[in-house]
């Protein structure tokens, strides 16, 4: 026997806790009526007051969650902290900012845990990311960390002791503390950076390693085969994607701007203004094929601007037009 | 109330909804962590847009709400198929889903009743699990589905039917007339 739509209503309602009192008169008179198994009203309260306990079982860890989630939103400046921290932290980030300066290295790449190759004993046991904003840390050795947003480094609780080895994904910059006998490594999916000189910047994006080594010395190994090295100097960068190094000379700072928030094109062919874009915004920017995309040049310098902005300016010294494409935005 | 008052409350918030947030996306997102950052987002999103949904009553329908929207997204950016859409939702639908107990006898009802949730149809167990994860009132329930009261009601039965059915291990006797009904 099937129940009618309003009892089946009023049940629904009596778990839910907000049955009437002439709700409940009814359901009364239609059980007695029915002679409905005196049970069955039970049964649902049981199922309802049990499924409860049965859904919850499994656990995301909340205090971790919170931990996270606060770090961010204070990271962010979005949590008002004592002042005292804050003028820290900025004095801090003069001091990368001036070290950036002085001496920097960027390696760009995709940067993963390691995960294949050589098993090591160690605990990786630190694990910093930044989630919403760049984010700067000092390592136990006092390496001078930024970590772009999205990026995350591990590190383990030994680290200083014999080896001072960590592993990134995304990007970040460092200034290494100088310890002649410990090295400064960061071990990735494809390579092992060992870090000669004193500081530089580990840039990562999908597709390809890149190094760039503003002043200082980085030696990059394959790690597939050790035998494969490749020392980067200053002003030079090293393309790496699992098979050979390929080597040229940096003359723009564009690596940095995510640090920086500046971009600056000087004479530069429109084909890598929209990769820099691309990479700096996130944004696929194309040139449409049909241009002769290698003879329009662009001398533009760019502060912390939105992308539109860019565009507009970027078509306005070109007299070219973009549109915007699905999630992509096309120059032609 | 001052800033440092509001985020305790925040805070309150977020342990009180965290671990329910997640069980619900994950019955979207199969990948724990995935379920973990899409709650951090909307958290995220409301201590910077939407400070004063802290002190809301709203709170909840809108935590459940976004974290269910943002598990789609997460799910079409993926280019995966949703596990199921509520919006063509069809009362008299063919919720073929073949919801028998296994035959273990010594099945307690705990873990029968888990696995009776685990084979709800689809539909139905989006409206259950957000009926009782997220304690939405049915208004609640149908606003953030975007499906009517009578639905969320008939689904919520649906489910409570289904469920009893299983765990009187006698399911499948009592499903026949469940379908056919």
């Amino acid at each position: 026997m099937e129940l009618p739509d309003n009892i089946k209503a009023i049940i629904v309602n009596r778990i839910r806790g907000v049955i009437s009192p002439e709700e409940e008169q009814m359901l009364r008179e239609w059980e007695r009526e029915y002679a409905v198994e005196e049970e069955a009203l039970d049964s649902y309260d049981k199922i309802w007051t049990e499924s409860s306990n049965i859904i919850s079982q499994s656990h995301f860890d909340t205090a971790k969650g919170w931990q996270r989630l606060d770090q961010r939103l204070k990271g962010a400046g979005m949590v008002e902290e004592p002042v005292v921290r804050k003028v820290g932290l900025r004095r801090y980030w003069g001091a990368a900012a001036a070290a950036a300066a002085a001496m920097v290295i960027i390696i760009a790449g995709y940067w993963m845990f390691f995960r294949s190759a050589e098993p090591q004993q160690i605990t990786w046991s630190k694990v910093v990311t930044a989630d919403a904003t760049n984010k700067y840390l000092r390592l136990p050795d006092s390496t001078l960390v930024l970590l772009r947003k999205g990026a995350t480094i591990t590190y383990s609780t030994t680290f200083g002791e014999s080896d001072r080895l960590i592993t990134l994904t995304g990007d970040a910059f460092f200034d290494v503390a100088a310890k002649e006998n410990i090295p400064f490594r960061i071990q990735t999916e494809r390579a092992m950076v060992k870090v000669l000189g004193t500081s530089f910047v580990v840039n990562a994006t999908p597709g390809g390693d890149r190094v760039v080594v503003v002043t200082g010395k980085v030696l990059l190994t394959d790690k597939a085969r050790p035998e494969n090295k490749c020392i980067v100097s200053a002003k030079e960068q090293v393309s790496f994607a699992g098979d050979s190094f390929e080597k040229k000379n940096v003359n723009d700072s564009n690596y940095l701007a995510w640090q920086t928030g500046i971009l600056r094109f000087t004479n530069t062919p429109l084909k890598e203004v929209v990769k820099e874009l691309s990479t700096y915004y996130g944004t696929a920017v194309n040139v449409n094929d049909t241009l002769k995309a290698g003879s329009v040049k662009v001398t533009a310098s760019f502060r912390e601007q939105p992308l539109n902005e860019v565009l507009e300016e970027i078509t306005v010294i070109t007299g070219l037009r973009y549109r915007k494409q699905q999630d992509s935005i096309i120059i032609y | 109330m001052r800033e440092d008052g509001l985020y305790k409350q925040f805070r309150l918030g977020f342990e009180k909804f965290y671990n329910p947030l997640c069980l619900y996306a994950n019955s979207f997102v199969k990948e724990h962590s995935v379920c973990e950052d899409i709650v951090q987002e909307v958290f995220v999103r409301i201590w910077e847009t939407r400070k004063d949904l802290v002190q809301s009553d709203n709170l909840r329908f809108y935590l459940f709400t976004a974290v269910r929207n943002n598990c789609l997204t997460h799910l079409s950016k993926e280019q995966r198929m949703p596990v199921y859409s509520l919006s063509d939702i069809d009362l008299e639908d063919d919720d073929t889903a073949d919801v028998t107990p296994a035959g273990d006898e010594t099945l307690n009802y705990h873990a029968l009743l888990g696995q009776g949730i685990e084979q709800l149809p689809p539909k139905c167990k989006e409206v259950f699990l957000l009926c009782r994860l997220g304690e939405l009132s049915n208004q609640q329930v149908a606003d953030s589905l975007g499906i009517s009261v009578k639905t969320v009601n008939n689904q919520l039965w649906k489910a409570l039917k289904m469920l009893r059915a299983f765990v009187k291990n006698t399911g499948v006797v009592l499903l026949i007339f469940l379908w056919t009904a």
